[in-house]
């Protein structure tokens, strides 16, 4: 009976959270009302049985996301940014749009009530079919052994993303630095020192994590590019103008070595991605770490939204 | 299924919610974040239905929302870009 309390309250606490996040007039407000809505969701997802979930949420979704989304209202700047003006459609058309939004989250609430337990479903084969000497942990066996596509073209997508961001020229990191006073006391940089390597560490524990517990190269790398973000803000890490190859073959990293991994074993195993019994689990850790680089960087390289890094001192 | 799942609930009234503010809202920061509750609800939904498994929670659901949490903060990423630069345009216009 508490339980389902707990959950009442969380459920209602998600539904107010995203509808004053997307109401309320003052953007600032709005986007750390967005993070503590991701913030709660991660906790719906720890209670939902989904703790890989979780740690993703809390790390990529609330973490890495509000400091872009913060820094790019940083970004925005100037006064008249901060209230944003209230909707040009015309009455009829907000009412309107109400309405059908009310009846699309009502059929879907409808059809989700409707769906049952499916039994003997891909879960269940796939619970039953998992390499389980490979890897203990069925979200990161899944991933790279089932649906092996999705993660290589997420990390595609991730990159492109990357890629994209240096295209539209628009550094988040230069244009907050420029107008910061924040950065001047000696407390950030002592700040900086103690809690980096900390991070560090907790980075690359939860990518050899995932291997038999919550954890992953997604989660892992979130972290390891929060610790970077840190670290660019507190001035140890600045921008460059140009993309060293270093910092180039980092970022495919994660895509070479699973596209080799792939590729490499087509002819004694026959298929693109198919590994041999013995070795799967070797080639996932390898997969995952190079991933998890890869990601590091391009999430670290997202914020700075510069093509390249530099040391500072 | 019995009784009325809270979260179920929840995840419908999220997309709705997300669906009329990117709608109705003028300010590109903030579609942008109803673009995300709009996922975040379809990601509750996918979570809601591999709870309904009999033996644990499904791995197969949980892998696809992980990938989606991250497609997300890429595209959404890619879009505070777009944002950043139409108002660095824009500044440039008004001098």
């Amino acid at each position: 009976m508490t339980l389902s309390l707990f959950d009442g309250l969380t459920a209602l606490l998600l539904v107010i959270l995203a509808w004053r996040c997307l109401v309320v007039p003052d953007l600032f407000r709005g986007i750390v009302l967005f993070v503590v809505f991701g913030l709660l969701l991660a906790l719906t997802w720890a209670r939902l049985d989904a703790p890989d979930l979780a740690l993703a949420e809390a790390a990529i979704g609330a973490g890495i996301l509000g400091v872009l989304l913060l820094g790019t209202w940083r970004a925005l700047g100037s006064p008249r940014s901060g209230e944003t003006p209230a909707s040009s459609l015309s009455r009829w058309l907000q009412i309107a749009s109400g309405l059908g939004s009310a009846l699309l989250a009502g059929l879907v609430a409808w059809a989700l009530h409707l769906v049952p337990g499916s039994e003997g479903g891909a879960g269940t084969l796939a619970v039953e079919e998992l390499p389980l000497p490979a890897t203990g942990q069925p979200v990161t066996a899944v991933l790279l052994d089932f649906r092996s596509y999705d993660t290589l073209l997420e990390t595609a997508v991730l990159l492109m993303a990357v890629v994209g961001s240096w295209l539209a020229r628009s550094s988040l990191l230069d244009a907050i630095a420029g107008n910061d006073a924040t950065t001047d006391t000696p407390v950030v940089p002592a700040l900086v020192r103690l809690f980096a390597p900390v991070l560090l560490v907790v980075g690359a524990y939860l990518v050899w994590a995932g291997a038999h517990s919550p954890g992953g190269a997604f989660q892992g790398g979130a972290v390891l590019a929060a610790a970077g973000v840190l670290m660019a803000l507190g001035r140890v890490l600045g921008t460059a103008p140009n993309v060293g190859w270093l910092l180039r073959l980092l970022m495919v990293l994660g895509l070479l070595v699973f596209i080799s991994a792939g590729l490499l074993l087509m002819p004694t195993e026959g298929s693109f991605m198919a590994y041999p019994e013995r070795w799967a689990g070797l080639i996932m850790h390898l997969v995952e770490y190079a991933l998890a680089l890869s990601i590091a960087l391009s999430l670290l390289l997202l914020f700075t939204g510069a093509p390249g890094l530099r040391r500072l001192g | 299924m019995a009784g009325l799942d809270v979260y179920a609930l929840a995840a419908a009234v999220l997309m709705g919610l997300g669906f009329h503010g990117l709608v109705t809202q003028p300010h590109p920061l903030k579609r942008l974040l109803a673009v995300n509750v709009f996922g975040n609800g379809v990601f509750l939904a996918l979570i809601v239905l591999a709870r309904r498994l009999p033996d644990g929670p499904d791995p197969i659901p949980h892998a696809m929302v992980l990938t989606g949490i991250v497609i997300a903060v890429s595209a959404t990423a890619f879009g505070l870009a777009l944002v950043r630069r139409q108002a660095q345009d824009r500044e440039r216009g008004d001098d």
